[in-house]
């Protein structure tokens, strides 16, 4: 008896170690999918184009927030803490390792990888033809849309166009920028052909016909190819589908979101996908030499104009100052900034875009980052400039160069007088330049223009005052230098045949 | 030692277990021989037998196998070859065994079920004319008792007359009775452990015999893969420990146990209640992936912290492949072999307890006075260029706080954090035992409780094990036997962790309000740019909840049968599982304005977590759990050759599958601070989770040979199939070899007085390394990349790393060369060690450019890093009359180099501040060194700047001079190196034990050399963005009248951090020290006095733990985490306790 006992335990012992057979190490994971079998089905294609659609939130979320830390390196605001080397830069200490550089340009590359594995891979999905069509127009927007913004900083850059693979990728020297503008103007040319003009409501926020037109526009504008430039500002123009927000503040505010200004914008919706702008964009480090900038209502600019009162210098000021700047002496969230708030305590000088306050009526803010508004990439009045300054490099101030501009002035709610007719082209290229400026202060734009207009060299070798005029960060630009951005540190290590951009 | 009692007797339940039980086993059975019998089973048990011409020996198994009965005896003694004949109808056992024997040179007696076998020594044997019958002329008694050096009993100790068999064993105090053939004979006493002495009798009747313990352990038998070997017959290198070396130390996770050990680093980051395990490295750092050993509590993969020490019996640490290939693919970082304490037949009750204080060892020095730090502030601001009208602190504000602080404490306080965050903190533990059982059967069960506050704040633990050992031999054949430990363990911490709170607590500053006059937390009522959003650190760590519970259950079963031929048989069932629960509830709180009592305006809601878990006001919870499986078969067969020649094999194979899980929720919209529950909340609900298993399956197995008890050899192989690697990379073989010459043994040595013994042994060998994430080899595309469609969010999938379908083990290949030496009987010994341990194949996730779609670096196959060192120990102990002391020591060094990596450089930032690489491993140097700028002075001149390669456009003198390494006009990138250490090349330990009558002192030493670390966060920089001013900037910085001075010139952190305080060698710290890390005064009572009030010991005992460090590290304890740069872990502790322990 005993012995069948132990004999028993020997065999449920073989047993069980016998039963651990081979497939116990053949295992697969439940939460993520094969690459072999994932391109099988039209849901899956539209999940790994939500994929594609996913990297741009990076450079719009959290403390990094693109819209700013550009316009922080340019006359007009500065980085209070330098966490993402904005700072540095505008102070002449742009190096290989600050994070702005190191995120813009790891995150553009890996929309750029997930846009290119879509449009090599779509094909073998079996769906809708038409849809298909759209998904790989939306696709090639998205891959010209980050190849613009790694050229317009970086110059140059590896051009790839397929799957991610490091054998043949990983040591690409960098093409010219030449040879990327080529694609992306090829991309936006498809995109724009397949894309439809708009999406029910349940998939706004897709890109549309207009987004890649407006994206070939500014591309076009950026490199001075002007014809191009007027080319595509027409053709989003007739279009007919957008118009200037009659309300400038009310543009940027939460309830007006997808206006029929609005041509590109980043999608955040609470409590999913969230930035933290309402905080990030009152937190005072606007410098005076913007809010100086905003011409008096009649036109001129404070230093000639008989309305300024030194004593009373909000009043009699272009409407949108009050629309983008909170200042000392005005309203804000249904009070009267008296100055002992904390943004005063810097510069004096605060933005209002993007914040959830209108001025007359108090409002309950959002928790820090839970701020679900979108920021605006493209609008239309970009475009009005657009055709303003193109026309003017290429035909000098026409009629039709005046009518744009003054159509942005004649918003509604801003109602600035028309340019003085019979300017020379220099006299309104300055006009315009500082339009742009103060149309689009705060939106982060205002960086590209003074680097492409060689701008940058003059504005940026002068330090930034508070309201009283001490110095708040001492600015420095090497023309030699910084209008091009260094490759991050990591990538020239990595990749030795990256040639890095000169002086750095 | 000459083997007295002839240990290899045939296959024997009873021998499977440990020697020294054998003995005390042994030993009880001869007491009952003694004493009267009462054999009721005797008188009732009747056999029935026909057996014709078989051996002795067979007929011995036969009637174990119809009865209860055992056998016991020495082979020497009983002729098991002899054939007999029998038949017996119904018949009492005693009376056949009475046939069997009578007119043999064996008697019997029946004692309950054993059955005692020995020797006639009164009459000539006269059915064996071969063996001489020894004469016995006069017969006399010798009485004695035999104890050690500090007069404690040797219950068993083996009492031999010098060229006989005629031997007793002593009793539980280690009396003993023994008939010699005359007066003048020699008595051979032996013990485990202890040096064997040959003591004369001398005519004596009443001998007192005092053994001294052995050196080195040589006679000792560590636990080694799957079973035991004598450290005399070890041939690979191994380091063990056992329960008495920690006994009354404040351990309180056990890995902190294995400090000292030669060979081993051991690196216990900070003394946080519940959560102070330390990291463990065997021989250096092999792989840039996980390092840790692979650890086996009885035999299962385990937490060595989830065990409560005090159920510790020992730990075996295999450093060598030899030792460890048994164990083959997770064996390449060392394996920690952890034994729990058995059972005994004694039945005994021990209680231990102490109770103590533990105490900061060191915080950072920074400038506590707000006045100073307030005009320093303007100063730094002053030396960067910022003009008197732009100062953050101007002159008005420095003066109304200088007279506010009179007056108004609550508006202007000057606030000491560290006294405020940091205090003397309890602990106490109480261990209780109970052992027991009988000849069969024996059990230890503990129950452990360690209660412990922390030093910081809010931080506490509690801890309540129990373990549970069963053996039993169930026949002569079948042996079962199981573990049950539960451990049970509650931490609760500050809800925004650990490392947030210990920065936020450097971050805040003198003038920093804790609550304002009202009760309600306050603010300050200025504005520090970079600074803003003051994280009061009082309503960190006070309000919320995070409390962490983890339950841990270990269950290991075996059974153990004899199979014919001399085959043992074992298996063994494991089953951990661990599941833990953490849940935060992050609180809402406002902090008011130390003014304008306004709640404050930079956050909005004023909750000053919301940055942290990004949250509202909620909870999150986690629970994690994992189940591990294990089986294993050991097949083991043992034959002796003759006395000094014996060969033993094992074979066995094993499955193992782990599985991994957890699940998470979250829940905002709460209500109030005092709803906290996952159900309570209203908005924002999010869960997740998943689970991911993996398995092992494995053969393996052992040969050891032993020759002439001089010549030892030994083979092992695991061939290991794991399910990380892709169907064909699967498979991994991992074999060993090592021998092992005992020089005394040989007759040139065997003379020489002075030399007790002499080993050299060598080995050779290569293990595995699969430890990386699961499906690494697989392409996966991962869900989560969303993005919001028509106001919802979509599923987005993305592929996120580039993974390799080639990946498979490391490779780690050990040869090892030892010299083992005592001297002096005992009172000297000494060994030493060389080992090169080189990782080929070394996993390690690749960076890939960036313009390759940004993915995460494959894991590959790439590299190979190189450890090489030496290992030695040196030991003195001596008895001086009642004095008595122990001095060893033993020092590790090793270098470390990276061989190769293809021509690649590894850039890592360890450091929490984001900007950029700091941290390098390259080809030829030590893994992780920092990636530094070289410093070359101050500069003292601007025309020294100017002549200088570019610094960047603000450098002023004072700055930091830099070294251009590729000269080419700028300071820039290229100029960095790989610098400092953050591997110590030393590791060294010693112990001093000083002992007088019953009165103990001992100390226990501990050290690291050639080590660097770096601070560049908070309170290593000045300012750190609005924050502490290290105290050296307020003394000793530069000024142009102070050129010679330690620190550059003042300027803010934020301002300069680009230019002067680029990572360099200006700011690399030297992180060696030298610990005393206990020492302990231990008092014995004498177990006369004891034995009076029923104790069987008592002893109490003072203990302090980390009492002195002698390092030139002040602001931080050397004992932290080297690579993270921003020292926020829980500080580390002086632990002071008292306390005593008593059986009885």
């Amino acid at each position: 008896m005993k012995k069948i006992i132990y004999i028993s335990i020997i065999l449920c012992g073989l047993i069980v170690s016998s039963s651990c057979s081979k497939d116990q190490l053949n295992l697969e994971p439940a939460d993520q999918s094969n690459v072999e079998t994932f391109w099988s089905s039209e849901v899956n294609a539209a999940s790994a184009l939500t994929g594609c659609y996913e990297p741009l939130l990076g450079p719009y979320r959290g403390e990094g927030s693109w819209l700013l830390k550009l316009e922080d390196i340019t006359p007009n605001s500065f980085e209070i803490d330098d966490g993402s080397g904005a700072s540095s830069i505008a102070r002449g200490d742009n190096n290989p390792t600050l994070p702005l550089i190191n995120s813009r340009y790891s995150i553009t590359y890996e929309g750029i990888g997930r846009t290119n594995t879509l449009l090599a891979n779509i094909d073998l999905v079996p769906m809708d033809e038409a849809l298909k069509k759209r998904f790989k127009a939306e696709a090639r927007f998205l891959r010209a849309f980050y190849y613009h913004n790694l050229i317009e900083y970086f110059g140059g850059v590896p051009l790839i166009l397929d799957p991610p693979n490091n054998n043949t990728q990983g040591q690409l020297p960098r093409n010219t920028k030449a040879e990327v503008l080529e694609v992306i103007y090829t991309d936006l040319n498809a995109a724009a052909a397949d894309l439809p003009i708009s999406y029910p409501s349940t998939d706004k926020g897709r890109i549309t016909k207009g987004a890649a037109l407006a994206l070939k526009a500014r591309t076009a504008l950026y490199n001075e190819n002007w014809t191009e430039a007027l080319l595509a500002s027409q053709a989003i123009i007739d279009l007919n589908i957008y118009d200037l927000f009659p309300d400038y503040r009310g543009l940027f505010l939460l309830e007006n979101e997808g206006n029929p200004e609005v041509i590109f914008d980043i999608q955040f919706q609470f409590p999913e996908v969230t930035n933290n702008y309402h905080e990030l964009f009152q937190q005072g480090n606007v410098f005076k030499g913007l809010y100086d900038a905003y011409l008096m209502t009649d036109g001129e600019p404070i230093t000639t104009s008989t309305l300024f009162d030194p004593g009373n210098p909000n009043a009699n000021r272009d409407p949108r100052l009050s629309q983008t700047l909170i200042t000392i002496g005005s309203m804000f969230n249904g009070e009267l900034v008296t100055g002992d708030e904390l943004f005063a305590d810097l510069t004096g000088f605060a933005f209002k875009k993007y914040t959830y306050y209108v001025d007359d009526v108090k409002r309950t803010p959002p928790q820090p980052n839970q701020s679900e508004i979108n920021p605006i990439v493209i609008r239309y009045a970009e475009i009005l400039l657009t055709i303003a300054e193109a026309e003017n490099e290429l035909n000098g101030p026409t009629e039709r160069a005046y009518e744009a501009i003054n159509m942005v002035r004649n918003r509604i709610s801003v109602d600035m007088p028309d340019v003085t007719p019979g300017l020379s082209k220099e006299e309104f290229r300055n006009i315009l330049r500082l339009e742009r400026r103060v149309e689009f202060a705060g939106e982060g734009l205002y960086y590209k223009d003074i680097t492409r207009w060689r701008t940058a060299e003059t504005v940026m070798n002068a330090d930034g005052l508070d309201k009283d005029g001490n110095v708040i960060e001492k600015r420095s630009f090497n023309a030699s230098r910084d209008y091009l951005w260094p490759l991050p540190d990591r990538d020239i290590l990595l990749n030795s045949n990256l040639e890095q951009n000169p002086g750095y | 030692m000459k083997k007295i009692l002839d240990q290899k007797r045939r296959s024997y339940p009873l021998l499977k277990l440990s020697l020294k039980m054998k003995i005390s086993m042994l030993f009880m059975f001869l007491v009952l021989f003694t004493m009267q019998a009462n054999s009721t089973y005797a008188q009732r048990t009747k056999i029935t037998l026909d057996l014709n011409n078989v051996t002795v020996e067979r007929l011995i198994d036969e009637i174990e196998s119809q009865t209860d009965f055992h056998f016991v005896y020495q082979i020497k003694e009983v002729d098991l070859n002899r054939i007999v004949s029998i038949q017996a109808k119904k018949e009492l056992v005693p009376s056949v065994l009475e046939r069997i024997f009578r007119n043999t040179r064996t008697t019997h007696n029946v004692v309950d079920k054993q059955i005692f076998l020995k020797e006639r020594v009164t009459k000539a044997n006269t059915l064996n004319p071969k063996v001489q019958p020894i004469p016995i002329k006069i017969q006399r008694v010798v009485t004695g008792l035999v104890m050690d050096k500090d007069g404690t009993p040797l219950p068993g100790a083996n009492v031999v007359e010098k060229g006989t068999t005629n031997g007793v064993t002593a009793d539980f105090d280690g009396n003993f009775s023994i008939e010699v053939a005359n007066e003048n004979v020699t008595l051979v006493v032996s013990y485990i452990g202890y040096a064997t002495k040959e003591e004369p009798v001398n005519g004596q009747s009443n001998l007192s015999i005092i053994l001294e313990e052995s050196a080195a352990g040589l006679d000792e038998v560590v636990v080694v893969g799957f079973g035991t070997q004598k450290k005399l017959n070890l041939t690979g290198a191994v380091s063990s420990i056992d329960s008495e070396d920690l006994q009354n130390r404040p351990i309180t996770s056990a890995s902190q146990a294995l400090q000292g050990m030669q060979g081993v680093y051991i690196n216990q980051v900070g003394g946080q209640p519940g959560n102070d395990a330390a990291t463990i490295r065997v021989r250096g750092v092999g792989t840039l992936n996980d390092n840790n050993p692979l650890i086996l509590v009885n035999g299962i993969e385990f937490s060595i912290n989830d065990l409560n020490p005090n159920d510790i019996e020992s730990i075996t640490v295999l450093k060598d492949a030899a030792s460890a290939a048994i164990y083959g693919s997770r064996a390449a970082n060392g394996v920690v072999l952890v034994t729990t304490k058995k059972g005994s037949q004694k039945s005994e009750i021990s209680y231990s307890t102490s109770v103590g204080i533990q105490e900061v060892i060191s915080l950072p020095r920074v400038v506590r006075d707000p006045i100073k730090w307030m005009e320093l502030y303007s100063q730094a601001q002053l030396n960067f260029g910022t003009s008197e009208n732009s100062l953050v602190f101007p002159q008005s504000l420095i003066d109304e706080y200088r007279t506010g602080m009179q007056t108004d404490p609550f508006t202007y306080p000057n606030n000491d954090w560290y006294d405020i965050m940091f205090d003397p903190a309890f602990i106490q533990e109480h261990n209780l035992r109970f052992t027991g059982g009988s000849d069969k059967t024996s059990f230890s069960l503990s129950l452990g409780l360690l209660d412990q506050n922390g030093v910081l704040r809010s931080t506490d633990s509690e801890r309540y094990t129990a373990n549970l050992n069963i053996n039993s031999i169930m026949n002569k054949n079948v042996t079962i036997g199981g573990t049950f430990n539960f451990s049970y363990k509650n931490r609760n911490e500050p809800v925004v962790g650990i490392s947030e709170a210990m920065q936020m607590i450097f971050k805040a500053q003198s003038y920093h309000p804790t609550k304002l006059e009202d009760g309600n937390y306050g603010m300050n009522f200025f504005d520090i740019p970079g600074h803003r959003r003051f994280r009061n650190p009082l309503a960190l760590t006070d309000e919320g909840d995070s409390d962490i519970r983890s339950l841990k259950l270990f269950l290991n079963t075996f059974a153990e049968i004899n199979l014919p031929f001399d085959i043992k048989y074992k298996i063994n069932l494991g089953f951990t599982s661990d599941a833990q629960r953490s849940k935060i509830f992050t609180p809402q709180i406002v902090l008011y304005d130390a003014k304008t009592k306004e709640p404050t305006q930079i956050q909005a809601g004023g909750n000053p977590f919301v940055t942290f878990n990004g949250q509202e006001r909620g909870v999150d919870q986690r629970d994690d759990e994992s189940q591990n499986w294990t089986i294993f078969n050991t097949l083991n067969w043992n034959r002796s050759f003759s006395d000094d020649t014996d060969l033993s094999i094992l074979l066995g194979n094993s499955y193992e599958k782990f599985d991994r899980s957890y699940f998470t929720a979250s829940n905002e919209g709460y209500l109030s601070n005092n709803l906290y529950e996952l159900n309570a909340g209203s908005t924002n609900p999010v869960v997740s989770g998943t689970s991911t298993e993996s398995s092992l399956i494995s053969y393996f197995g052992r040969a050891n040979y032993v020759l002439d008890s001089k010549y030892l050899f030994e083979a092992n192989f695991r061939y290991d199939g794991s399910s990380r690697f892709a169907e064909g990379n699967k498979w991994g073989f991992f074999p060993s070899v090592s021998a092992g010459w005992r020089l005394n043994e040989e007759d040139f040595l065997k003379d020489v007085e002075w030399l007790g013994q002499l080993k050299l042994r060598t080995s050779w060998g290569q293990l595995g390394n699969e430890r990386i994430g699961l499906f690494r080899y697989l392409d996966l595309i991962a869900p989560g990349q969303d993005y919001i469609f028509g106001g919802s969010i979509n599923p987005g999938t993305a592929v996120l790393v580039d993974n390799d379908d080639e990946i498979s083990w490391e490779t780690t290949t050990i040869s090892n060369f030892g010299l083992d030496a005592t001297f002096l009987g005992g009172k000297l010994s000494s060994s030493i060690e060389y080992f090169d341990k080189t990782t080929e194949d070394v996993l390690r996730p690749v960076g890939i450019p960036s313009q390759v779609g940004s993915l995460g670096g494959p894991i590959r196959n790439i590299g190979t890093i190189e450890n090489k060192g030496v290992e030695l120990a040196l030991g003195h102990r001596n008895v001086l009359g009642d004095f008595r002391y122990d001095v060893s020591g033993n020092i590790t060094y090793i270098t470390n180099k990276v061989v190769n990596l293809n021509g690649e450089i590894i850039l890592d930032d360890f450091s929490s501040d984001g900007r950029g690489p700091f941290n390098i491993t390259e080809e030829g140097k030590p893994i992780n060194q920092f990636y530094l700028y070289q410093a070359d002075g101050l500069f003292q001149s601007q025309e020294e700047i100017d002549s200088h390669a570019s610094q960047g456009a603000d450098t002023k003198p004072g700055y930091i001079r830099f070294k251009d390494l590729d000269n080419n006009g700028v300071i820039d990138q290229n100029d960095r190196m790989a610098d400092g250490n953050t591997i110590p090349k030393y590791t060294y330990s010693f112990n001093i034990k000083l002992a007088y009558k019953n009165l103990s002192l001992n100390t226990f030493w501990q050290g690291v050399g050639d080590v660097q670390t770096y601070n560049k966060h908070v309170s290593g920089v000045p300012f750190w963005f609005g924050t502490s001013l290290p105290e050296g900037y307020a003394n000793d910085s530069w000024t142009p009248d102070n050129r010679d001075a330690s620190f550059p010139i003042i300027t803010r952190y934020q301002d300069t951090q680009n230019t002067l305080y680029r990572d360099s060698d200006y700011w690399l710290l030297d992180a060696s020290y030298l610990r005393l890390k206990n020492i302990q005064l231990t008092y014995d009572f004498k177990p006369e006095l004891l034995s009076k009030i029923g104790l069987n010991k008592l002893s109490i005992f003072c203990n302090a733990q980390n009492l002195l460090t002698f390092t030139s590290l002040k602001d931080f304890d050397p004992e932290t985490e080297l690579l993270g740069n921003d020292f926020f872990n829980y500080p580390s502790t002086k632990i002071y306790t008292l306390g005593f322990n008593l059986s009885f």
